[in-house]
């Protein structure tokens, strides 16, 4: 029965395509505000960064090389900062 | 938001202020019930009310106030597939009530002489670190040492890796730090800036009914951003447990 079957794929097909309409309908379209979205970003970079410092000056404190580790692990905090904005920054994009 | 007890007196930052409401004390470790525990214990019976009341008819056709918990559930359920896959439904009642927690939190602080429990650093950063630690076991368990991959993107020269590693591995740290200060601060400037606008409105007079309007506006904007700062907390324990369970990026 060859026309029962092309009947049951266009319901396939549009049942495929109501799915897809919810799913398009459905899916969470919460865009933050640009202030919300420079505050992430600026939140990201100083969080890098003042793990970057506590750690530097947790080794200082224990191995007493003050400032050593301090300005190394500070400055390895703002790379790492640089790079999670750049990452956020990047999927902000794709979006 | 006392600004009515002290007209002359506008300090934005007292509504923060933890008080005592029963001392109790273990082993010299203070654990009493503050007011940041009381609205914490308020906010979970709100959750459960409004469950236990949306959902007890359970009828087919439902009415508004059960579409409102099924379209919570659903909300959760589609963030956790979207962004975590299959694997991420093991974690739905985590995240789920999370989710509610923070949100309903969030929501009651925004009552007047209420206390916000999420514009405390403590609070959050209990949450996020909580959350960290358990994704990083996760990733361990599920991955074993093959998660330490993930601090050394493939790609990079061997040479580059002194450098690399410990920049991924702060970057790592510093995700739980970015997660609670960026809720804690949200919350805290929030609030802040209600209450000062309120405070604008008795110094004004008459005239206090132009920052009236605007405070207005600022309500209805904080009541999304207690939603928009409750998502986006959800939003990155997701990611963060799709990183955990799927580490290739």
């Amino acid at each position: 029965m060859p026309e029962e079957k092309i009947k049951l794929k266009n319901l396939e097909k549009r049942i495929d395509a109501a799915k897809d309409h919810i799913a398009e309908k459905n899916s969470p379209n919460i865009k933050p505000s640009p202030l919300g979205q420079v505050m992430k970003l600026a939140v990201e970079i100083v969080a890098a960064m003042a793990i970057g410092l506590g750690i530097g000056l947790i080794l200082d404190n224990y191995f007493s090389t003050r400032p050593l580790f301090t300005i190394i692990f500070f400055l390895l905090g703002s790379l790492a900062g640089i790079l999670n904005v750049f990452r956020v920054a990047k999927s902000m994009q794709n979006n | 938001m006392a600004a009515e007890k002290t007209p002359n007196l506008i300090d934005p930052i007292h509504q923060f202020v933890i008080t005592k409401i029963a001392d109790i004390q273990i082993g010299g470790v203070d654990i009493s019930f503050t007011n940041s525990s009381q609205f914490m214990v308020i906010s979970t019976i709100a959750i459960m009310f409004f469950f236990m009341l949306g959902l007890s008819k359970r009828s087919i056709i439902p009415n508004r106030f059960q579409i409102m918990c099924e379209l919570s559930y659903e909300f959760i359920a589609d963030l956790l597939r979207t962004n975590v896959g299959d694997q991420g439904r093991a974690f739905f009642p985590f995240v789920f009530s999370l989710f509610m927690f923070i949100f309903f939190c969030n929501l009651i602080g925004l009552v007047p002489y209420s206390f916000t429990v999420t514009s405390h650093f403590a609070v959050t950063f209990a949450f996020a670190g909580l959350i960290f630690i358990g994704v990083t076991v996760l990733g361990f368990a599920k991955n074993g040492f093959g998660y330490l991959k993930m601090f050394y993107p493939s790609g990079v020269p061997i040479y580059m890796a002194p450098i690399i590693i410990p920049i991924e591995i702060i970057s790592y740290l510093s995700r739980p730090v970015a997660l609670s200060v960026r809720l804690m601060a949200n919350m805290l400037a929030g609030h802040s800036i209600i209450k000062i606008f309120a405070g604008f409105i008795v110094m004004m007079g008459f005239f206090g009914i132009i920052p009236l309007a605007g405070l207005v506006a600022i309500y209805a904007l904080e009541t999304f951003i207690a939603f928009l700062q409750a998502y986006i907390f959800t939003i990155l324990t997701c990611i963060y447990l799709n990183d955990a369970l799927h580490p290739h990026h």
